[in-house]
């Protein structure tokens, strides 16, 4: 259906389409001079910036002249009176309707089949923050917001070039979610972007109200616990991967951003890397990847050597560990999952409460489980440290924390039926998983230090940036410079 | 399939807790001493008692056994005690001196099989039982692992010869060499880890005291440190040994070997009756004591490998074989007489650095 | 399009260092099966001369690689459809029957050393789950592994050599060839030392169709049995310095037990795990790629339940006999013996047989 001629039908039409929605705010307006050109707007209340309807919309209509005889009314008004910034002509129902809950404002004239789509956006959004999650000691502070065009427009600010192209989608039947493909072309990837594409097309849900729900829906090997697509909130990280050939999604509503291809070596870097001095940067990698390591492997490596490999422990070790152990009732393999139970859920529970009480509620934990389990017998004093401290290196990489929580549990239970020999087939399991994995055509292990080919300018360490001269380092196969 | 695959796994996990052992329902043997007799082994076990002491320095409590075998004799501790006992960290294996002369193949082939025992425990001969070593009054209780850590230092200043599990067997096993272990003797002021014994294949066939003992090492070059002390009396000196070398060379013909060890140390003087500066005669004076005593112990020394114990401790029939085979082949196969016949000479350099701090 | 069906990753093909890697890894994961023959002293020795000596049975192998499109083709132009495809069966099968005998030496190795309760099933189905995660995707993912799994099997191996030092006995070693060169050679050469080499002829056939310069030498391979050669040489040396001989000879795994023994201080003990790690981890490489050229021989691969089928097979003839390390040692003697003359024999009589077909023509 299309737009009438008839004023009144029109009107009609949006009332009925917004029946008890007190949110739509009718607006009539009739030039002085033409009283055939009465003209009505809608708008959103609470989603439009009034001042610019004011003064752009509503005034120069109560001032304009009237069109000169046989031109064509709508075009006037779009190109001579109205002074918004953006202004468009659409006979579209559903385009017209879904500009309007964005914030547009729509221009209805007498005898126009067509209504005008103007650009009054104003709704409120949270203000410009450092994202929680990736905060850095030095570096930009800035963090993506919920609303996609400012995000869009930080990204903008940071390459300033018309390469980078920043395509439109509407995802979600019902949210129509605004989302937006971002790449640097020529940089880009070609086989990446299309497939991209191509998978974004298959999605098909009602709601898409966070990235997540895409990046579900897109991403390769969906039953591993290593994500195949990098987030983040920062503009400055997103503008970094642009510019090493990666493809950008940005969903409105949520300031978390998707970019494809996402390999395992991103989960260790973090932009201050690219701030503070290479060798400070070299160590702080270094540490996170040892991090990760730990954090999956202590638990299972303590309680193989201290029930089926005891020989391997030092003597005098093995005397303070037996010492500590006496009295407690539980098995080691029970000990470890009990207290690794504890700390997720202080580590949960302090999440979701308010900063007030989540201060002492650690406190609390912490002196609980820490000291008067131990002194119960409940548990061991060295078990206790072994699991503080493979849930602290845990944390150190809160990309792969759910990755940690898996493997971790998968190699304790590994560990539980044969020793270090279950350990060890573990860990070679896993790392065939991730051989195995491809991220939009892309090996996960691509660029890493277990990389075969590629460079190895930025994984284990960060060249300094004179070195550092290739780009478009994940090129598939055909397009390697 | 593909729900029955989780419950599967599931299964197979659980079935594989076979091995699964805590460490407290173990029993630490932190040494034991093994007697044989003709109702079959007595053990004493030396068990780290982790609620007495402290951590690093645990007590001790003992546990006697007995079997017909080891493995039977451990087994039926754990029938006594509930508790399994653990010899993975078993550091010190004390045998009694009829035992050793008996043979000791059985306890190495046991130790050799036995997964969880380090082949670097040590093994000892005891002067007498080996049960006695551990026998203690109440007015000195003997914390867990002292006996080893004494052997340890022991081997450390050459008063006795270092020598794990898998060095011996793996002397008892070669031609040419026979296998030494450490001695250690309880007195009335304790137990001491002093002296060789000296094997012939698996059996004991003689000991030697502490000089000869230190000197049957620098000869092997097993020494690296210790004390080495000439003269008696107030005329006793001693200096610090800071570095040992020997080179042999071994030939000859069949009827006529010989073997020539060329020793050479390198000293420091530690104490010494006489005053005055350490000056080049006098010198030139103690390294000339010291070379000429160490001389003297080697050859008493052979004279008692070659005519007393018949045994080539020194290792002079595995140097032939390594260097010149086609002699070993002629003299390979009745070597215990042809040591005895070897013309064995020693050429002792000493060179002394000084007096620590000390110009005098 | 399906997710999974996007391979735009690195093109199929492998590095020279990719195959150099898991070559050397494969004849690594052989070890368990050397020293049946009786090498004695000089059997490091003998597994260098066998990794010199490996030269010229490569280059057999090489040609037969290259002979025709895929490598099983060689045998059918060779021998006729039957005949060939009889042999190309066989081969296949011997390639499983290899694969499951180092798991079963693994196994051995588990029971003897830690696990003695352990039952054999389990330890058979995790190594058979590690191997199908290793197959699922391909040999891309073997080549992957292989770079980060040799150097980590290299640096432990380094490490173990360099931790013993100080306790080896350099003299242990001597004489070198003391009985002459020709007993062992009859012996430990074509039933021990030598065998890893022969049976890389797997490995070979899997991995140069898929080397990225599909013609010329693929000098990485000659570099491999070189390398593995006095890389293994090297190993078994220090065994033998550091357990004496013949005492090294009583232990079913030498290096497990040498690792054992060495000490760094008074802290470090028992590094077992250095032995014991990249054992598994040859094994496993090795097993991968036994089983990858028993799909390729047999016309399954790439179908799907092909990985599982060929991983369960060969866990489960694991799991035949009582399993006790007599069991586990015995046919391996035989093994050596039989195994040998096939995969020196076939490739050079086929490749004979092309060239006569070829001449007929």
């Amino acid at each position: 259906m299309s737009v009438f001629t008839d004023l009144s039908q029109n009107v009609a039409r949006m009332q009925e389409l917004f029946d008890r929605d007190k949110t739509m705010i009718l607006r009539r307006v009739t030039p002085p001079g033409w009283p055939e050109g009465a003209v009505c707007l809608f708008f959103c209340d609470g989603m439009v910036n009034s001042t610019s309807i004011n003064e752009n919309i509503i005034r120069p209509l109560t001032l304009m002249q009237p069109p000169p005889k046989g031109a064509d009314r709508l075009r006037y008004l779009e190109e001579s009176v109205v002074q918004t910034n953006e202004a468009r002509q659409s006979g579209d129902w559903d385009d017209l309707i879904y500009s309007m809950v964005y914030g547009d404002t729509l221009l209805f004239c007498a005898g126009c089949d067509k209504a005008l789509v103007l650009n009054t956006k104003g709704f409120a959004m949270r203000g410009i923050s450092e994202p929680d999650g990736e905060t850095v000691l030095k570096g930009p502070r800035e963090g993506f917001t919920e609303g996609i065009l400012r995000n869009l427009s930080m990204l903008r600010r940071r390459l300033r070039v018309s390469e980078l192209k920043q395509e439109y989608l509407t995802l979600g039947t019902v949210s129509k979610t605004v989302c937006a493909l971002c790449y640097i072309d020529g940089v880009a990837d070609k086989k990446v972007l299309a497939e991209v594409r191509s998978r974004l097309k298959k999605v098909d849900m009602d709601g898409v109200l966070d990235s997540n729900y895409v990046a579900e829906v897109i991403r390769d090997h969906k039953e591993s616990p290593f994500k195949t697509i990098g987030t983040t909130e920062r503009p400055d990280v997103v503008a970094a991967k642009l510019l090493e050939g990666r493809v950008a999604l940005f969903v409105d509503g949520t300031p978390v951003v998707l970019t494809m291809p996402g390999i395992l070596i991103e989960s260790f870097q973090s932009s201050e890397d690219y701030y503070v001095g290479y060798q400070f940067a070299a160590v702080s990698r270094l540490l996170r990847m040892a991090g990760f390591f730990l954090a999956v492997s202590v638990v299972p490596i303590y309680i193989a050597l201290m029930t089926f490999h005891a020989e391997m422990l030092p003597t005098p070790l093995l005397l303070s560990i037996a010492s500590a152990r006496q009295g407690v009732p539980f098995p080691s393999v029970l000990e470890a999952l009990g207290l690794l139970t504890a700390f997720d859920l202080l580590r949960e529970a302090g999440t979701r409460t308010p900063s007030a009480i989540g201060q002492t509620l650690s406190i609390v934990g912490g002196l609980v489980v820490g000291s008067a389990a131990v002194e119960a017998r409940f548990a061991s004093a060295p078990m206790v440290i072994i699991i503080a401290f493979s849930g602290i290196t845990g944390l150190m990489i809160p990309k792969l924390k759910s990755a940690v929580i898996v493997i971790r549990l998968g190699l304790i239970a590994l560990v539980s039926c044969a020793g270090l020999y279950g350990y060890l087939i573990g860990m070679a399991a896993l790392l065939a998983h991730l051989a195995s994995m491809q991220s939009f055509g892309v090996n996960m292990l691509a660029s890493g230090p277990l990389s075969e080919m590629g460079s190895h300018e930025d994984s284990l360490a960060r060249a300094p940036f004179a070195r550092m001269k290739k780009r478009g380092r994940f090129l598939s196969r055909g397009d390697r410079p | 399939m593909k729900k029955l695959l989780p419950l599967a796994a599931l299964c197979l996990l659980l079935c594989g807790c076979g091995d699964y052992r805590e460490l407290d329902s173990r029993d630490i043997v932190a040494g034991m001493a093994v007697d044989r007799g003709g109702d079959g082994y007595h053990l004493l076990l030396e068990i780290a008692d982790v609620t007495a002491g402290s951590d690093d320095n645990p007590g001790a409590r003992w546990l006697g056994l007995q079997g017909a075998s080891l493995a039977e004799a451990i087994e039926n501790g754990a029938g006594g005690t509930g508790r399994q006992a653990y010899l993975g960290h078993t550091q010190m294996v004390i045998v009694g001196e009829e035992t050793a002369r008996g043979g000791i193949d059985d306890l190495l082939g046991y130790f050799q099989r036995t997964a969880d025992v380090h082949m670097t425990l040590a093994m000892a001969v005891s002067e007498g039982e080996a049960a006695d070593i551990y026998q203690q009054g109440e007015a000195d209780p003997q914390a867990a692992f002292d006996l080893a850590r004494a052997a340890v230092q022991a081997g450390e200043t050459g008063l006795a010869p270092a020598m794990p599990l898998y060095r011996f067997v793996a002397d008892r096993l070669d031609e040419g060499v026979e296998g030494i272990l450490p001695c250690v003797s309880r007195s009335g002021d304790g137990v001491h880890v002093a002296g060789a014994a000296l094997f012939r294949d698996d059996k004991l066939v003689g000991r030697l005291d502490g000089d000869l003992t230190q000197t049957l090492l620098m000869a092997r070059g097993l020494l690296s440190q210790g004390v080495l002390t000439v003269g008696g009396g107030e005329n006793a000196v001693s200096f610090e040994i800071r570095a040992c070398s020997a080179r042999v060379q071994a030939g000859g013909r069949p009827d006529d070997l010989e073997a020539r060890y060329d020793i050479a140390l390198t000293l420091e003087l530690s104490q010494s009756g006489l005053d005055g500066r350490l000056d080049a005669e006098r010198r030139a004076e103690y390294e000339q004591l010291a070379a000429r005593t160490v001389k003297e112990r080697f050859e008493t020394l052979c004279r008692v490998l070659q005519d007393v114990c018949r045994v080539d401790s020194l290792g002079v029939g595995r140097q032939i074989h390594r260097r010149n085979p086609d002699l070993w082949e002629q003299v390979g196969p009745g070597w215990d007489s042809a040591f005895s016949g070897c013309r064995i000479t020693a050429q002792v350099d000493a060179a002394i650095l000084g007096g620590g701090r000390s110009l005098e | 399009m399906k997710q999974t069906d996007v391979s735009c990753g690195d093109n199929g093909k492998l590095s020279g260092r990719q195959i150099f890697c898991l070559l050397v890894l494969f004849v690594s994961g052989s070890i368990g099966t050397v020293g049946g023959g009786g090498g004695g002293r000089d059997i490091w020795l003998l597994m260098l001369l066998s990794g010199a000596a490996a030269a010229p049975v490569y280059w057999l192998y090489l040609r037969l690689a290259r002979a025709r499109e895929t490598p099983q083709d060689c045998f059918q132009a060779a021998f006729g459809r039957w005949a060939g495809g009889a042999l190309r069966l066989l081969l296949g099968l011997a390639a499983v029957l290899t694969a499951a005998i180092d798991i079963r030496l693994f196994i051995s190795f588990t029971t003897a050393t830690a696990l003695p309760y352990t039952p054999r099933i389990l330890m058979a189905a995790l190594i058979g789950g590690a191997l199908y995660m290793l197959l699922r995707s391909g040999t891309e993912v073997l080549a992957r592994v292989a770079a980060p799994a040799f150097v980590l099997v290299a640096g432990m191996l380094t490490l173990s050599f360099f931790a013993s030092l100080p306790q080896l006995d350099w003299g242990a070693v001597l004489p070198v060839a003391e009985r002459g060169a020709q007993p062992p050679l009859s012996v430990s050469f074509m039933r021990g030392t030598f065998v890893p080499f022969l049976e890389s002829f797997f490995a070979v056939m899997v991995l140069v169709p898929l080397y990225n310069r599909p013609s010329g030498t693929v000098r990485p391979i000659f570099a491999a049995a070189l390398f593995a050669g006095a890389f293994l040489a090297l190993t078994l040396m220090k065994n033998t310095m550091l357990l004496g001989f013949p005492a090294v000879s009583q232990y079913f795994f030498p290096s497990y037990t040498a690792a054992s023994v060495v000490t760094v201080g008074d802290f470090f003990e028992r590094q077992e795990l250095l032995a014991a790690a990249p054992f598994l981890l040859c094994e496993l490489v090795k097993a991968g790629l036994c089983l990858t050229y028993a799909g390729q021989a047999l016309r399954v691969r790439g179908r799907r339940g092909a990985a599982p089928a060929l991983c369960i097979a060969a866990s489960g003839l694991t799991l035949l006999g009582r399993g006790g390390m007599a069991e586990s040692i015995e046919p391996l003697r035989l093994y050596g013996a039989w195994i040998a003359l096939p995969l020196l024999g076939v490739p050079a009589i086929t490749l004979l047989a092309l060239r006569l077909r070829k001449k007929t023509r």
